[in-house]
């Protein structure tokens, strides 16, 4: 046995410190959110009592950009003209599909062209027409060309009628009563702003007609990961920064916003390809920096269903993407970074990201090569890589054992015994490769954000909401 | 080979990875223990319910007053069963509950959950002793009125106001003026569950010469409360105000005609919050001779205005679909007439939907 050199004593203290800041950061976000999972859950348990937000729902303006959606495009609009909302429209936007996306709306929405006194509030593509629907007046479709997620969403930013824009995927499946959730922090503070709701995994769920009709673990271990992985970034992530008023992103899958708000900031930005994270953080910098009063919620029992990826090379894709998008949104608002006015944005949850989700992956990796490639080379005992992956899996169980138990706590979604015997066992299933390809594919994702490598809408395959493929 | 298990930070990675498997495995315990745990309450939750949910519709139907004795395990099934029921009750049916309700232990459970340091359970005290409403609990539930916990405080005023609501109103006022934390939703639906004279002069007074903090916080009360010569005190508003956001929530309330002259004068305001107001007001209390000021607005730079402006015009009694046809000819301004045709396009698949 000899010394170590210094490069390896610096990388090994390099990667004890991420792994012990990590479960740190985790734990004390895990803390905040629990209490403040176990705060709404009593207030939950009165919802026996009258609901005092009934009759005062402000409108909504329901936003679905939609390109080569139309296997689902129909189903999804007519499951969400079915939503439990008083006063709401929904405006699909055709963002220049390459498929039948629009006839089929107009074949199944009997859609007629409509004389729209159009704002041009945000700068979008060229509109070619408005279409409504005399049997659905609340639907409103608008055909445009080809400008990217953002620009169709401010497409129907321009359209809507409503003070409230709720951004929806074309495959998301709302729950009935979501909408009035995801609402109440606007009904209760009239400083809030945005609103984000919790998005879960729909794979292997039984979705009839756009509605949920049984909930159900992903058949597939790819998915039932996903599950797991979806409820980490909720519960430990989003219930956490919450409170603080800190939370760096708004999902784009279900996220309500203020319209005058999103028009004051210059509606979704086109040039990034992470846009629901790059608003967010702007109405944060906007308002932190100007020294305005604001609240940004998250609603986690405001839910939304969406289908995750089954292949390897759509969620390659999709993480890569989602890499991409969380650096350009960090870098495009480094101003935050350790700002005097930037509150608990500035000093806790930006650092923290860059930290620990942006560069996070490329430490995780560096990991896993040095000490595979000192074990190979003889160069390092078993017994210390054995500490090193010890210290790496331990956390991640951690991680996933906290957002377990705060789903449990709070939520319950998944009833059934065998579901939480599968979650439990997709704890460890996911330290045994998936962990370590979506590292890779994350370090590809920020790899290519440095070089500045383009990427599109992401082509996910969809089996359709309420399809047969959806039931186990 | 470089280093062995004993150095320090090999020690504290081993430290940290078994302290956070040991963690894990605690954690993956409870989550089972939980569920274990919620199943079984489930269960007697559904048991309790089918047990006490025909003795209660048989007590408040006055078939029958006979209970069978309270079981521990069955007191907050029962009492949140009972407060289920409350809610939809009134008079005698009410009473005959909350006779049961003191006979079998509801009211004493109610008074120990009103001090527990648990919210929820707090909340629920409140609402019981609200529907006792004995006035022995006049000064516990003024206290928890005052606590800092929103949910806690506002189910306290609610019990009060069931208790007394003309003594509770000028306090549960006082108490939404006085912080912020009350949305004004929740304490309106309050004041729309309470008498309709609850309300009294002093609101009024404080509406029409408070601060602007407590006009803009009094004002959207207006939707629930029954207040008082509400119209006066619109149109008194609507004369002397001079905040857009006051003047156009009173606007939006106006339905007398007699502030006509001030909403005519409003039309010309400002802010376009104001303006789109007025020509909503116009369109409910206006006549023929204010369609020249209607079409000046349906020109304005604001899209709201232009369409309010709009609607109120094409909505007022005695216009036809001629006049529509003649009017567009007449108009010159381009987003007047596109303005136009959305809303006659609007009116037309209304009238399609109707017909289909």
């Amino acid at each position: 046995v000899i010394a170590q050199p210094p490069w390896l004593e610096w990388l090994t203290w390099l990667f004890l410190a991420y792994f012990v800041g990590l479960n740190l950061v985790y734990l004390m976000l895990s803390l905040v959110a629990l209490r403040a999972a176990v705060r709404d859950t009593a207030v939950r348990t009165l919802s026996t009592l009258p609901a005092y937000t009934v009759g005062l729902e402000p409108g909504i303006t329901i936003c679905i950009p939609a390109y080569n959606e139309q296997a689902t495009i129909a189903e999804s609009v007519r499951s969400m003209l079915q939503i439990d909302y008083p006063d709401f429209e929904i405006v699909v936007v055709n963002d220049g599909s390459k498929d039948d996306t629009l006839e089929v709306l107009k074949r199944e929405f009997a859609l007629q062209p409509f004389q729209l006194a159009y704002r041009r509030t945000l700068a979008v593509k060229e509109i070619h027409g408005f279409y409504r629907s005399p049997r659905h007046p609340t639907l409103l479709v608008i055909d445009k060309d080809n400008g990217g997620r953002s620009d169709a969403v401010n497409a129907a930013i321009n359209a809507a009628r409503h003070g409230l824009i709720c951004v929806v995927d074309a495959d998301s499946v709302l729950e009935r009563d979501s909408l009035k959730r995801v609402v109440r922090p606007f009904i209760e503070d009239p400083l809030t702003i945005a609103s984000g709701g919790t998005v879960r995994i729909s794979n292997g769920c039984q979705i009839s007609r756009g509605y949920m009709q049984r909930v159900d673990v992903a058949p597939g271990w790819l998915a039932r990961i996903q599950v797991l992985e979806y409820l980490r970034g909720f519960h430990n992530g989003r219930i956490g920064w919450a409170p603080l008023n800190a939370l760096l992103i708004i999902s784009g899958a279900f996220g309500v916003f203020r319209r005058t708000t999103l028009v004051e900031a210059g509606g979704f930005s086109t040039r990034t390809i992470g846009e629901d994270m790059e608003i967010t953080m702007r109405l944060h910098r906007f308002h932190r920096l100007a020294g305005r009063a604001y609240r940004i919620a998250f609603v986690p029992d405001a839910v939304c269903w969406t289908e995750a990826p089954e292949s390897l090379s759509v969620l390659r894709s999709q993480r890569t993407r989602w890499q991409r998008g969380l650096m350009e949104s960090l870098w495009t608002h480094r101003q935050l970074f350790f700002h005097p006015k930037a509150g608990a944005v500035g000093w806790l949850a930006c650092p923290s990201m860059l930290l620990i989700e942006g560069l996070g992956p490329v430490i995780e990796l560096l990991g896993y090569v040095v000490m595979t490639a000192l074990i190979i080379l003889g160069l390092t005992s078993w017994s210390s890589f054995a500490a090193f992956l010890l210290l790496a899996f331990g956390t991640g169980l951690l991680l996933s054992a906290s957002a377990l138990l705060l789903e449990e706590v709070a939520f319950r979604t998944y009833p059934r015994p065998r579901h939480l015997t599968v979650l439990l066992m997709a704890m460890v299933v996911e330290n045994l490769g998936y962990r370590q390809l979506t590292v890779w594919w994350r370090t590809v994702g920020l790899f290519k954000w440095l070089t500045g490598q383009k990427q599109r809408w992401g082509d996910m395959q969809r089996r359709g909401v309420g399809s047969p493929g959806n039931r186990p | 080979v470089f280093d062995t298990i004993s150095d320090p930070a090999l020690r504290l990675a081993a430290s940290v990875g078994l302290t956070a498997l040991g963690l894990t495995l605690a954690m993956a315990g409870l989550v089972v223990l939980m569920r274990v745990r919620a199943l079984r309450s489930a269960r007697l939750h559904q048991q309790a319910k089918a047990r006490w949910r025909p003795v209660l519709v048989r007590v408040a139907a006055g078939v029958d007053s006979a209970a069978p004795r309270l079981l521990r395990s069955d007191r907050m099934s029962l009492l949140l069963l009972w407060n289920q029921m409350q809610e939809s009750l009134r008079g005698e049916a009410h009473d005959r509950l909350n006779e049961l309700g003191d006979r079998v232990g509801l009211y004493a459970l109610a008074r120990q959950l009103e001090r527990s340091r648990n919210l929820a359970s707090r909340v629920i005290g409140h609402a019981t002793l609200g529907h006792f409403a004995h006035a022995s609990d006049w000064r516990r539930l003024g206290s928890g009125m005052n606590e800092l916990h929103t949910p806690a405080s506002l189910s306290a005023a609610r019990a009060l106001l069931r208790i007394d609501a003309q003594a509770a109103a000028p306090q549960v006022l006082e108490r939404y003026l006085a912080h912020s934390d009350w949305p004004a939703p929740r304490v309106g639906t309050l004041l729309r569950e309470s008498p309709h004279d609850a309300i009294g002069a002093s609101f009024v007074r404080r509406l029409v010469d408070g601060s602007l903090y407590e006009r803009l916080r009094l004002l959207p009360l207006l939707r629930f409360a029954e207040v008082p010569n509400i119209d006066s005190v619109l149109d008194r508003l609507v004369h002397t105000s001079n905040e857009p956001q006051v003047l156009s929530i009173a606007l939006r309330q106006l339905h007398g005609p007699a502030a006509l002259a001030d909403v005519r004068k409003l039309a010309g305001h400002d802010d376009p919050l104001v303006r789109s107001a007025a020509a909503q007001a116009l369109g409910r209390i206006g006549d023929s001779n204010d369609q020249n000021l209607l079409l000046g607005l349906m020109a304005d730079s604001n899209w709201w205005v232009r369409y309010r402006a709009t609607q109120a015009l094409v909505g007022m009694p005695g216009v036809v679909a001629d006049d529509m046809i003649q009017l567009r000819r007449m108009i010159s301004d381009p987003f007047a007439r596109d303005m136009l045709d959305q809303v006659l396009a609007e009116r037309g698949l209304a009238a399609q939907g109707l017909a289909g």
